[in-house]
């Protein structure tokens, strides 16, 4: 059995039981819906990379191993910090934070302790043991501050902003949105004339979250609502409005409940689920109806049945072609390194795979069961939009040359932005400049190098000398061959501060003892002093330790000088102890991760778009039984995703999570208006009309479907450009360029090329 | 034949969706943190509700008047553009006093 005949036999089954097919197509909808509400939303960055990466494998153990693997940093900001209402104010914030279940440890001047250099030996001294009452024990607490170098690191050089860092211990179910309120609502009670400043990826993550949900909330009624409106004044009908709509609304629910009811979680890159299939899916319905009014007004004396028949006998195929075709543009994405893109990637066919059923099935249902609007029996209905079309076919086809000699000149001028691309994973970029966010990590970042951290798993015989001096060196390689990096801090720093302190502070023993009974004696010295707790971050046993943590603190963060920070971190590692000896060391930690995952993005990004190419050629190819033809359908679409790079390049949009899933929207929609556009020119010539007759009729129909479609996803998504969460406003900027030049390859550039090439597939 | 056993069948169905549906919906409001209960949906929770989602109220409404609209089109054979500005404007109560088209069209 061909195509051709499924499509009609699909359609006698809408004949007959128009009814029975709306009311099932009910029925699922409440079945895939039954769990929606079970819905998981996964914003960390962790859900998006596969459970077996070598990095994700090395934050479990070091979850395993170490009591913390995040870090929150507050910042408190006063003229008068060092004074006792200041300190005594926030001391509470300090047993505060202590108290939060998912905080491990709080590093402040309240709770840091330094090693001092004694007769013979050394001790531990806490920084502020009691609160300064008067000036002589201001002094005497400004000078130990001074002597026990956490300047920079807890508390500013001029002595105004001091900071808390919190160690979170965030594993893969860890609820940012819920630790951020509870932050938020501690540091609410302490708010006073002072400044108080938070930065952390957890925070940023979260507030991603809240940001993308409140502007989704804003939005999607107004770009609905506008999508509406353009689709009343388009086809001034119900069914011309609302089915395309309505199959769009349906499998938006469907790809949403078989996530629900296969557990899996929405990841932030799922808010544009719904995007990609409103700007895709509801192509298909636009289509029928456009065509169904315009076979209506060929023969006003025909009833609904027969113009339904000619209309999906002459839709059937282009319509299947559409769909198959955006389905494995997303499908080319199950190539693609990120666990969670690939997800993205099956679920979004499976939404377009629906769409397109629903509109084989659904929309002719419903179709023949109510009437068809009234004005397509006046004469000059649609006359204006009709008149536009063929004007604008005319236009191109005449000034095909001038035409295309431009185009192809700006596209070239603009393809040299592709090198300017730059890629931006980091969750704090996602806010504006003067964001609340941006501003506190700015401070932060500026005073105490940064609230970013790499870490560093490390395996080996911890207290041997070999391996601390290795570990001191790895660490020392980074924070020298990185600008990025704003202090590091592992075991080897805490064990040679206590030789030199039992050296009376001789600088020649700032170094690893050559004794490994010596390094366990000094241990053991600390561990009489000190409190159990001190090594928790640092050590996974301080008897015999096997494995330690390193601490790498980064300043700015930009996502180029953390994917090169990691890149060289791991070649150093690579060739230096490719054989596990003397140490094992392993990256590790939220940097590490978005390290990661901004590759991933680059590298999948270019192979899903290089696959999906291939293979739409090769289907254009063989349905038109003509290179050419392959060429022709798609070129237009390659010509957009050209202008789309130039654009990210040319006015330095970062390629993020987001931007790079909007080439497969440029494909499906690409190749969707080409397949129509050269279907029933064919069609036409066919039937005997000669080549600018055709691309008039071609216009008139399928051009009618294609602008209507354009229009109203690049209307309906302009509103997103007012969203203050960056990605979202150049996600909308991208989405109306990539449809706009989807428009321009669809209606101006397949003319043009047409009646220039002449094509002979177009004739068989 | 074919007519009547596609209303059978379309109704059995209807039936059993809106069945789950009020079902579905009940497990809804079950399932919130074990304590709220569909018990607890008077008109006072409704008005509370109602206070913080304007937006939501906003657009079952417009909703609503676009989708009656849509029945006036096809019973009185009205242009969809002018009674879908009526519904809006006048509230869908204005649809009733829209005298229906004799000249049904195509």
């Amino acid at each position: 059995m061909n195509l051709k005949n499924i499509i009609k036999r699909l359609f006698l089954l809408d004949a007959h039981y128009p009814r029975s097919i709306i009311s099932f197509t009910l029925l699922l909808t409440i079945f895939f819906m039954w769990k929606i509400n079970e819905l998981k939303i996964d914003p960390g960055l962790r859900s998006l990379v596969p459970k077996d990466h070598k990095i994700v494998k090395n934050m479990e153990l070091a979850e395993d191993l170490f009591s913390s693997n995040e870090i929150v940093v507050i910042a408190v900001e006063s003229e008068n910090l060092i004074s006792e209402q200041i300190l005594g104010k926030y001391s509470s914030l300090h047993d505060s934070l202590v108290n939060i279940p998912s905080v491990s440890r709080v590093a402040s001047i309240y709770s840091q302790k330094y090693i001092v250099p004694d007769d013979g030996g050394f001790e531990i001294q806490k920084i502020l043991n009691k609160i300064p009452e008067d000036s002589l024990e201001t002094s005497a607490f400004i000078e130990k501050i001074q002597a026990s170098e956490i300047i920079g690191s807890l508390i500013s050089a001029e002595l105004n902003i001091m900071c808390f860092i919190a160690q979170i211990t965030a594993p893969t179910d860890f609820d940012e949105i819920a630790f951020r309120e509870n932050l938020f609502q501690i540091i609410d009670s302490f708010k006073g004339i002072e400044d108080i400043y938070i930065a952390s990826s957890i925070i940023s993550a979260a507030e991603s979250i809240d940001s993308v949900k409140r502007d989704m909330r804003t939005f999607t009624p107004i770009a609905l609502g506008l999508m509406i409106l353009l689709l009343i004044l388009s086809f001034r009908s119900w069914t011309g409005t609302f089915l395309p709509l309505f199959v769009v609304g349906f499998s938006i629910l469907w790809t949403f409940g078989l996530m629900a009811w296969l557990d899996i979680s929405v990841p932030i890159i799922g808010g544009l689920i719904p995007i990609m299939l409103i700007a895709i899916a509801n192509n298909y319905g636009i289509h029928i109806i456009s065509h169904y009014y315009e076979f209506t007004k060929l023969d006003l004396n025909l009833d609904r049945v027969e113009i339904l028949k000619r209309t999906m006998k002459r839709l059937g195929m282009p319509i299947f072609l559409a769909g198959f075709t955006t389905v494995i543009s997303f499908l080319s994405l199950v190539t693609h390194e990120l666990s969670k893109v690939r997800e993205i990637g099956l679920l979004v066919s499976f939404g377009i795979a629906v769409s397109f059923f629903l509109s084989l099935l659904l929309i002719p249902a419903i179709l023949i069961l109510v009437p068809r609007p009234t004005y397509l029996g006046k004469e000059k209905s649609l006359e204006t939009v009709n008149n536009f079309l063929i004007n604008w076919g005319k236009f191109f086809v005449k000034n095909r040359v001038p035409f295309l000699a431009v185009l192809f000149s700006i596209m070239f001028i603009f393809s040299f932005g592709i090198r300017d691309i730059t890629i931006d994973t980091v969750p704090d970029n996602y806010f504006p400049k003067d964001s609340k966010i941006r501003k506190s990590s700015a401070v932060i970042s500026e005073v105490f190098g940064g609230s970013t951290q790499l870490n560093i798993l490390i395996e080996g015989d911890i207290y041997d000398p070999l391996s601390l001096e290795h570990i001191d060196k790895l660490m020392s390689h980074i924070k020298e061959k990185n600008s990025i990096v704003s202090s590091t801090y592992s075991i080897a720093d805490v064990v040679k501060k206590m030789h030199y302190s039992f050296h009376n502070g001789n600088p020649d023993s700032l170094k690893i003892p050559s004794s490994r009974e010596l390094i366990e004696q000094y241990m053991f010295l600390y561990s009489i002093a000190g409190e159990d707790n001190d090594f928790d971050l640092i050590l996974n046993d301080t008897d015999d330790p096997n494995y330690s943590q390193g601490f790498v603190r980064i300043k700015k963060v930009s996502t180029v000088d953390l994917m090169a920070l990691v890149d060289d971190t791991e070649d150093y590692i690579k060739s230096n102890y490719y054989d596990g000896q003397p140490i094992n060391p392993m990256l590790s930690g939220p940097a590490a991760l978005l390290g990661a995952v901004s590759h991933s993005v680059i590298r999948g990004q270019i192979i899903s778009l290089g696959i999906a190419s291939i293979i739409l050629f090769s289907i254009m190819a063989l349905v038109f039984r003509s290179l050419i033809g392959g060429v022709l359908a798609s070129l237009p679409m390659l010509l957009a995703v050209i202008l789309i790079f130039g654009l990210l390049g040319n006015f330095s949009i970062p390629l993020n999570m987001t931007t790079s899933l909007l080439t497969c929207i440029l494909v499906g929609v690409g190749i969707d208006y080409s397949v129509h556009f050269l279907w029933h020119l064919r069609e036409h010539l066919r039937e005997g009309d000669n080549l600018d007759d055709a691309i008039s009729n071609t216009m008139k129909v399928s051009g009618k479907g294609i602008l209507f479609n354009g229009i109203s996803v690049i209307v309906g998504f302009s509103v997103l450009m007012f969203s203050v969460f960056m990605p979202l406003k150049e996600f909308s900027i991208l989405i109306m360029a990539s449809i706009g030049f989807c428009l321009i390859g669809g209606m101006a550039i397949l003319p043009a090329l047409v009646s220039l090439v002449k094509p002979k597939f177009l004739y068989k | 034949m074919k007519n009547s056993n596609d209303k059978l069948v379309s109704l059995i169905m209807l039936c059993v969706t809106l069945i789950l549906l009020i079902l579905w919906i009940y497990n809804y409001y079950v399932d919130i943190d074990g304590s709220a209960s569909i018990k607890d949906f008077n008109l006072r929770t409704l008005v509370l509700w109602g206070r913080s989602n304007t937006d939501l109220i906003l657009i079952i409404y417009v909703f609503s008047c676009l989708q009656l609209a849509g029945i006036s089109e096809f019973k009185q054979r009205q242009d969809y553009l002018v009674v879908a500005l009526i519904s809006l404007i006048f509230t869908p109560i204005g649809l009733l006093f829209i005298k229906e088209e004799k000249n049904d069209g195509p």
